[in-house]
């Protein structure tokens, strides 16, 4: 059974070059939901249950933190919330994952960082291969 | 700008485009005088603000037409001619957000600047030199003989 993702980035292009990078390292996509910020990300969570989310922080209307915010307070932040953002100071990621992030790829990123940090917490297509050079996890 | 500074910007704006759009940057080298006094007809203007109250900066990135396409097709793997201006706005803004992500990264680990949403647009001006003129010390590249210019100033106090 494939994975049910969200896509939450301000830019459709960054939406569609992560969609095409999942596909591309053989993960099977049931549904793909995009939302180009955090507000459309809620809408979506109030209706949708989905396996995976892939956000980023720095959106206009509403951030990626505010957005896990939002989820945190009510108790409802996705299984595998994963940053993808441009944002690489540890301390706004910690607050992140603080949250309930559960890790983070930075931007600019290769399709293999991608697909390890995703193996590692969904276990798809191969966790075997990737326990070595994720970009950043939190258990 | 600082030599370092300057630096950085190099070093961040050629690794976005050599994992992202798969373009190597080079010194633009002798290109540059030639470069400068071109009309700037269609170039693309970019900049991302960055901040630190009191103190303000913008990041700077411009590039002629054909180049800011080729950045679009490249990300979107498509075929020339084939994606919208607005397409081709889209990725040339995720480049800036990008560029500027890493810069800051690099010059400010302990996240005390903050950085704001890329904004673009198509510009015309009577020279590339006329309009690269808001940076005292603009970094020329090339991608393949087509020129790139960024640039990053500090603008004083909010």
């Amino acid at each position: 059974m494939g994975l049910k993702v969200l896509i939450v980035d301000d830019s459709a292009a960054m939406r569609a070059m992560i969609k095409k990078t999942l596909k591309a390292a053989g993960f099977s996509l049931d549904e793909t939901y995009e939302a180009s910020d955090g507000l459309q990300a809620l809408e979506i969570l109030e209706n949708t249950q989905v396996d995976v989310v892939l956000s980023d922080l720095y959106m206009p209307n509403m951030t990626g933190l505010q957005l896990l915010e939002r989820l945190h307070q009510e108790g409802k932040v996705p299984p595998c919330f994963i940053l993808v953002t441009t944002e690489g100071r540890k301390d706004k990621l910690r607050k992140a994952l603080g949250l309930g992030a559960r890790g983070y790829v930075i931007k600019p990123f290769q399709p293999e960082g991608l697909r390890k940090i995703l193996s590692l917490l969904v276990g798809e297509p191969d966790a075997r291969e990737s326990e070595t050079d994720t970009e950043g996890l939190d258990f | 700008m600082q030599e370092n500074l300057r630096q950085i910007l190099r070093d961040s704006i050629s690794k976005v485009f050599e994992t992202t759009f798969f373009l190597v940057l080079e010194e633009a080298g002798d290109l540059e005088a030639q470069l400068l006094g071109a009309p700037a007809k269609g170039w693309y203007q970019g900049r991302v603000k960055l901040s630190c109250p009191p103190k303000q900066a913008v990041v700077w990135v411009w590039a002629p037409p054909e180049l800011a396409e080729e950045l679009a097709t490249n990300m979107l793997a498509a075929e020339p001619g084939e994606l919208s201006q607005a397409e081709i706005m889209d990725a040339y803004k995720e480049m800036l957000n990008m560029v500027s992500g890493r810069l800051l990264t690099a010059m400010d680990p302990s996240g005390s600047w903050s950085m704001g949403l890329p904004e673009a647009g198509v510009v015309e001006a009577e020279s590339v030199a006329a309009l690269v003129g808001v940076v005292a010390e603009p970094v020329v590249l090339q991608a393949d003989g087509r020129g790139l210019i960024c640039g990053c100033e500090l603008v004083g106090e909010e």
